[in-house]
């Protein structure tokens, strides 16, 4: 009950650092500034030259940029600065702080993960202004594509916060840029693609287990965050199987995030 | 009523090796300066993260303001310094304070930030002004802040939202002296006149004995002793000390001759005598008592009352010397 009535003053108090954090500032400058380099690249080029650019592919390469890594580069940098000098302390000294704390920053990571995607399907419309650009996809299966891609750039940044908290370390601006853009690469992917992955250099040695390495592969792959990204082909939805594995790894992510945090020493 | 209460407190690390603080039974009544003393290691900075909710207990309870508080949880009534302030390095003082008041959920947060920054002292210009900033800002980075300026902010970071019990590691650490005394005024004022609780560890004695109520002597993770300043001060009220060739037979005449005299004798084996009511012992008749029983006194001299060197000697004393 105490936890649930500090929420709110936890999430006003990390959207005001949010709107303080050069990584956010950050984060929302990178999609603009790649659209500006795009337009520039191309209203610039010298006379005659003919470029070719599919806008899906601009606008849905853009929104990764911004979505996964944006939103994973601004969540790092405020965990990086919340555990540098104590910040913890400042959040977690109230009542019900240390679950409250940990449920502020996964909200504000899908805040972050939304806006930021808006943001960068927004300024992906831009690219329609780029001549001879060539449209492909409808706009109905575009903004289904930028929905799968808020969904799990929250997983991956919620999983980041679990690995922060984890390590509880803080970095540099290099170690940080380091982090956010394994979480962003997809990270979460590989950790649950581990037994596969563990079983490919033995396959290599035992033939008879390259069988059990595909079957394997069949199964996992469906079940990692980054299917979601896939699995729109048309106008017609996502996939229910990754929308329920990024759900239930965000879940388990906070599950293990507030346990750790219970038992925290600051 | 006590504002703080632990049973039974233990913190142990690296898997029950290190014993940080063993079995704290301690009970601080509201409205005290209560001041924790001790060697580096005694322990209290542990003690006081435990019962800020820092920290979870290995065993034991804390309660706060009469509410037992589960392990790791806060008082919302409580400010804490606890080591380091606890600061974002590329914020100024202001936004710092404001991101604080923003998680109490207090009614007028800037308000409440200038009435934190005019308390302990640290100007507009240091501390910024909370003004939104489009991309530099307009005061100090804390980070930029000197020690003794970072510790300031630290102070009022615990001061925010009115709490009304107060934890301070140290809060005087790296401050100028002029503004410590501000400070100490400041947290005296506090007790006195709001009836804040405060629970204050320093290394430097004249601070405490300038404004506690109460002290809590640490050794080795345990509280060794608690006493008022009252305790302390008849304590260390003005005493003989005395060397003589043989220390326990000079207690047991005394203890026949003179029964009024309170004796002790310290680790060296010197004697330390003192009359009741803190008044200076008759030297001539202690000396005649001695030397009658063929006891010979090396060295006889008379110490003032020194508070500083009592609680020194109460940190120093060893384990054993408590159950005398």
């Amino acid at each position: 009950m105490i936890a649930m009535t500090n929420l709110p003053n936890q999430l006003r108090a990390a959207a005001f650092l949010a709107s303080r954090d050069a990584y956010v500032k950050g984060a929302f400058a990178l999609p603009a500034l790649w659209v500006a380099w795009v337009l520039l690249t191309a209203l610039l080029a010298p006379a005659g030259t003919v470029m070719s650019m599919s806008f899906e592919s601009g606008f849905l390469g853009l929104v990764s940029l911004g979505s996964c890594f944006g939103t994973c580069l601004a969540v790092t940098g405020l965990v990086v600065h919340d555990l540098s000098s104590g910040g913890l302390r400042a959040a977690m000294v109230s009542a019900g702080g240390r679950q409250a704390y940990v449920a502020s920053r996964a909200i504000l990571a899908l805040a972050l993960a939304v806006l930021l995607s808006v943001w960068s399907a927004l300024l992906g419309l831009l690219f329609l202004l780029v001549p001879h650009v060539c449209e492909g996809a409808s706009a109905a299966e575009l903004a289904l594509r930028v929905l799968a891609r808020t969904l799990v750039s929250w997983t991956y940044a919620v999983f980041g916060l679990l690995l922060l908290w984890l390590a509880r370390r803080s970095r540099g601006f290099g170690g940080t840029v380091l982090v956010a853009a394994l979480l962003g690469a997809g990270l979460l992917n590989y950790v649950l693609m581990l037994p596969l992955i563990a079983l490919i250099p033995l396959s290599s040695v035992v033939p008879a287990l390259q069988g059990v390495a595909y079957g394997m592969f069949q199964l996992l792959a469906p079940l990692i965050p980054s299917a979601l990204l896939g699995s729109v082909t048309g106008a017609a939805g996502l996939d229910l199987l990754p929308v329920v594995t990024c759900v239930v790894c965000v879940i388990a992510c906070l599950a293990a995030s507030r346990a750790l945090m219970a038992r925290a020493s600051l | 009523m006590n504002a703080i209460e632990t049973s039974g407190l233990c913190r142990s690390f690296s898997r029950g090796r290190v014993r940080a603080v063993r079995d704290v039974s301690l009970a601080v009544p509201a409205g005290a300066v209560f001041g924790l003393v001790g060697k580096n290691g005694a322990g209290k900075s542990t003690l006081l993260k435990l019962i800020a909710g820092l920290m979870r207990p290995s065993s034991g309870t804390v309660s706060v303001l009469g509410q037992r508080l589960a392990p790791g949880e806060s008082h919302p009534r409580l400010g804490a310094l606890v080591e380091a302030p606890a600061v974002y390095g590329r914020l100024d003082a202001f936004e710092n304070l404001m991101n604080r008041a923003l998680v109490l959920g207090l009614p007028d947060p800037a308000r409440a930030c200038r009435e934190a920054l005019a308390a302990v002292g640290l100007p507009e210009r240091m501390a910024g002004d909370g003004r939104r900033r489009a991309l530099w800002p307009r005061g100090t980075y804390v980070d930029d802040l000197s020690s003794g300026q970072r510790q300031r902010l630290g102070v009022a970071l615990a001061l925010i939202g009115d709490p009304e019990v107060l934890l301070l590691d140290e809060p005087l650490s790296g401050i100028d002296p002029t503004d410590a005394t501000e400070i100490r005024a400041l947290i005296a004022r506090l007790s006195r006149e709001r009836g804040v609780t405060v629970v204050m560890s320093s290394h430097v004695l004249a601070d405490l004995e300038r404004i506690c109520t109460h002290f809590g002597v640490m050794r080795a993770g345990e509280l060794a002793r608690t006493l008022t300043t009252a305790e302390l001060t008849d304590a260390c009220a003005t005493y003989l000390t005395l060397r003589t060739d043989a220390p326990e037979r000079a207690v047991a005449v005394l203890a026949e001759e003179l029964p009024g005299l309170a004796v002790r004798v310290l680790p060296d084996g010197v004697l330390r005598v003192s009359a009741p009511g803190g008044g200076e012992p008759d030297r001539t008749v202690l000396a005649q008592a001695l030397l009658a029983a063929g006891i010979a006194v090396t060295e006889l001299s008379v110490s003032e009352p020194d508070v500083d060197a009592e609680l020194v000697r109460l940190i120093d004393e060893p384990p054993a010397e408590k159950d005398r």
